[in-house]
């Protein structure tokens, strides 16, 4: 949440909601989506139009072993003039693992 | 952070195998005697149950392969008269733990007296979200105590012993450089008793309209609402019909108690305790608190949904 500019608010926010979930399990598997990749999703449009809309998913599992997998890079948000945040996140079954 | 969560489970772990064999024997002898008004070849048991109350009429039992269902008199006992041997009993009271004994022996012409200790079945529930917002009147070092009755909590921001900051009067809690607006925390302990004869049948769809009227009389701000209503509007919504109460101020003690330094002027604290539920029945009106936000004051909210109601007979 550093990484990606969340304020020390949001991500209270953010780990309130999603921190106990997963540290109920002993492993997780996590994947966050970004921007454009969160359409799927839902779709919103806003007036006046943003100079930045910035949206966060973190999509995870609870898995059994430890799986090599490279460290995903976080987009950060750049908070330029009238800016929008979402954050939100689901349990998924699969994951890339790229 | 995410060494610390591991250690931390390790030693919950260590801790929970420890409680349990802490546990009472549920069935131990009280008396064993020679009566040689029995015939011969046989010897009487004496079970006295412990911990019921009165409704509680029937026990089902079973010693290897017959199960009886019996009908208990004036006093919870259950008087057998068997061939001597070792028998292994099993006892099933609606609503308490089952009951399996080891194997216990009688000789010819004894009778043993046996106590059975039974225990209500208590319902593990997670105590959701509880979020602390503090108000002072003006900028304040603040420290907060939890004692939390349950296991497995889960804070934020981090607390070691305590939570020690400095609160402005817009409510914001700055921890050196980071702020935020509330504490959190949560953890899984026994569902509270319920007086299922209190409380508000909510349907689904109307859920955030119930939501916002009965925080609106409580005296939440609309950022609070909605930190609320966002958090268990979308689980409550997911039902059809909803049995909620609310439990306010000492009573959440039983959750966990609260020790703020310096004694803050309001402390308002509320739990909602709700439940699916298939079909709606009669309620009374719940004695309803309000808060007051007079000097420097303090809201927690947070809540558990119990298992879900299927037929209301059983209330």
């Amino acid at each position: 949440m550093d990484k990606a500019g969340l304020t020390t608010k949001e991500q209270a926010d953010f780990i309130t909601y999603w921190g106990p979930q997963l540290a109920k399990n002993k492993l997780n598997q996590v994947h966050f989506k970004f921007n454009d990749d969160c359409t799927e999703f839902a779709t919103f449009e806003i007036t006046p139009e943003p100079k930045t809309v910035y949206r966060i998913y973190i999509l995870w599992k609870p898995i059994e072993k430890s799986i090599l997998l490279e460290e995903q890079f976080i987009e950060p948000v750049i908070r330029d003039g009238f800016t929008v945040m979402e954050w939100g996140g689901l349990i998924v079954p699969p994951m890339p693992t790229n | 952070m995410k060494i610390l969560i591991i250690l931390f489970f390790a030693t919950v772990s260590f801790t929970s195998t420890a409680l349990e064999y802490k546990r009472l024997p549920s069935c131990y002898l009280l008396s064993d005697s020679l009566d040689t008004s029995l015939p011969s070849d046989s010897a009487m048991y004496t079970f006295e149950f412990n911990g019921l109350s009165e409704e509680n009429t029937q026990l089902i039992y079973s010693s290897g392969t017959n199960t009886i269902t019996y009908n208990f008199e004036n006093e919870h006992t259950l008087k057998l008269i068997l061939p001597s041997g070792k028998y292994k009993f099993e006892f099933y009271i609606s609503g308490y733990d089952e009951i399996v004994t080891g194997k216990l022996e009688i000789q010819k012409q004894h009778h043993s007296t046996y106590r059975v200790q039974m225990e209500h079945q208590v319902f593990k529930g997670q105590m959701k979200k509880p979020v602390i917002y503090l108000y002072p009147k003006e900028n304040l070092e603040v420290s907060v105590q939890l004692n939390i009755h349950g296991q497995d909590p889960f804070y934020y921001p981090e607390y070691k012993n305590s939570w020690s900051f400095t609160a402005d009067p817009t409510g914001q809690l700055k921890f050196g450089e980071s702020t935020y607006n509330y504490l959190f925390w949560e953890a899984n302990m026994d569902a509270p008793k319920i007086d299922h004869n209190y409380g508000f049948m909510v349907e689904g769809d109307n859920t955030v309209t119930f939501l916002e009227e009965q925080l609106n009389l409580m005296g939440f701000t609309s950022k609070e609402q909605a930190d609320f209503i966002t958090f268990w509007g979308p689980q409550l919504t997911q039902n059809k019909l909803n049995y909620v109460n609310f439990i306010f101020n000492e009573a959440c003690d039983e959750f966990a108690e609260l020790s703020i330094s310096p004694q803050p002027d309001n402390i308002f604290r509320v739990s909602m305790i709700w439940q699916p539920v298939n079909e709606p029945w009669e309620l009374e009106s719940p004695l309803m608190e309000k808060m007051n936000r007079n000097g420097f004051t303090v809201l927690e909210w947070g809540g558990m949904e119990l298992p879900a109601i299927y037929d209301a007979a059983e209330i």
